[in-house]
């Protein structure tokens, strides 16, 4: 018998505040043609004032929570992680509040900072912690309100990315289950730092004296770099984790990729031999929710029956750093979350 | 053989190369005119026609995923931004075909 760390919940959470393509090109010099075509994206949410991130990591744990008390029964939770970039406060980090506020006593709780594969990151660490024997529940927070960091000018990152949080249950359990964890791949490169970045607020420019530059307090990316860099390192991550584990011809049934952009997913299936069907898709309803997006698609295929218990299932992601990573799992019978509201008018 | 690796052998000097390199560029150019119509559902007759990328709406973000393709499929690796969009497909093939013999 080999200890292992099995997936028992999944849940979601999204703010109230829907932003449509429309309503973006009411205030931008854009269309709905415009993104959809260029990103598959059409809606998006953003935090109510006076909301944060722990607000909606708390919701989607308490649903996550509920699917993993259906699915395995009732058992104290004894480790937060939070992925996230755009935490509550810039010190301390928000998944002791999010444990907190969720009445888990002082369990160990902690963020991981990964940026668009912070979920998998923090995924590996919760997996290895109960591996280890360091816990026997785990709660796996993916949480981000990049609205608050956006260039209120920038109209492409308004158009991508979008607010939201999803979180998984994690139980010991055995290696041979499904839902047990197989593997990971995971890679940094910091060389592109400056891919993917928000240049001001950090030691950097806090100790140069300086203040910031016009604009350095905003978020940016260079899409064209970003995109190569993307699809390559996700589909060498992909490959690697999938030779590893001889799914191969064809194999998985289904992957749930970090959802940045539809034409980044479709140049992944592309590199993989794999069919756009196998991909899972919510991009077109909530944008890239960055920390957010992995759990979030997991949640909504699960409640939108697109995830069926025994598929083999793919984890993939890219993000700033750079990063990136992926994780296997055979997909377990779980409860269903209520079914997902359809596309916003 | 991939087009890269024809290109790369058949350039020598005498009279015969030269011929070979040229007609090389044109198969090359019907290659990616051929690609670039399948993976992107353009007319291939327009894109040989002369006109720049541009003015056949071809924008950076195609350019973008086109350099992921000529990578996978003909072990070509473009830096960011050297497929303009004001590029026709002979300028294109130009670059290709340079970074082709460097290879």
């Amino acid at each position: 018998m080999t200890r292992a760390a099995v997936l028992c919940g999944v849940g979601g959470a999204l703010p109230t505040i829907a932003v449509s393509n429309e309503e973006l090109a009411s205030r931008f010099d854009t269309s709905d043609q415009w993104i959809r075509t260029r990103t598959g994206i059409g809606n998006r949410h953003v935090i109510e004032p006076g909301r944060a991130t722990s607000d909606l990591a708390v919701e989607a744990a308490t649903e996550a929570l509920a699917v993993a008390g259906r699915t395995a029964g009732p058992a104290p939770v004894d480790l937060v992680v939070l992925a996230t970039s755009t935490p509550d406060r810039p010190c301390p980090a928000t998944a002791p509040v999010v444990a907190h506020r969720l009445g888990l006593g002082t369990v160990p709780a902690f963020d991981v900072a990964a940026v668009c594969t912070g979920f998998l990151y923090a995924l590996a660490t919760a997996v290895s912690m109960v591996t280890a024997g360091l816990a026997d529940r785990a709660l796996v927070i993916g949480a981000d309100t990049f609205s608050t960091i956006l260039d209120p000018a920038d109209r492409t990152t308004a158009a991508i990315f979008g607010d939201g949080a999803g979180a998984v249950v994690l139980r010991a359990g055995e290696a041979d289950e499904p839902g047990a964890l197989l593997g990971f791949d995971l890679g940094a490169d910091g060389a592109g730092e400056d891919l993917i970045t928000v240049r001001a607020g950090g030691s950097r420019q806090r100790a140069s004296g300086e203040a910031a530059a016009e604009g350095d307090q905003w978020f940016a990316m260079q899409g064209g770099p970003v995109f190569t860099e993307a699809v390559l390192r996700m589909s060498e991550s992909s490959r690697t984790l999938l030779e590893r584990l001889g799914w191969t011809g064809g194999e998985p049934a289904k992957v749930v990729a970090h959802q940045a952009n539809i034409r980044i997913l479709r140049a992944v299936g592309e590199q993989l031999g794999l069919d756009e069907k196998q991909f899972v898709v919510n991009l077109d309803r909530v944008g890239n929710t960055v920390a957010g997006s992995i759990p979030l698609a997991l949640r909504d295929a699960v409640a939108d029956g697109d995830l069926a218990s025994g598929q083999r299932v793919l984890l993939t992601a890219f993000g700033g750093g750079l990063t990136w990573g992926s994780a296997a799992l055979v997909w377990p019978d779980l409860g269903r979350p209520a079914p997902t509201p359809p596309e916003l008018p | 053989m991939t087009t890269a690796q024809r290109i790369s052998t058949s350039h020598t000097t005498d009279k015969e190369s030269v011929m070979t390199v040229s007609i090389a560029q044109e198969s090359l150019k019907h290659r990616l005119a051929a690609l670039i119509g399948e993976k992107f559902g353009l007319d291939e007759a327009e894109l040989l026609s002369g006109a720049t990328f541009d003015e056949l709406e071809i924008d950076s973000l195609i350019l973008v995923e086109l350099g992921l393709i000529l990578r996978k499929e003909m072990d070509i690796i473009l830096a960011e931004g050297e497929l303009k969009s004001s590029f026709t497909l002979d300028e294109a093939v130009d670059v290709i075909r340079a970074k082709a013999e460097q290879a």
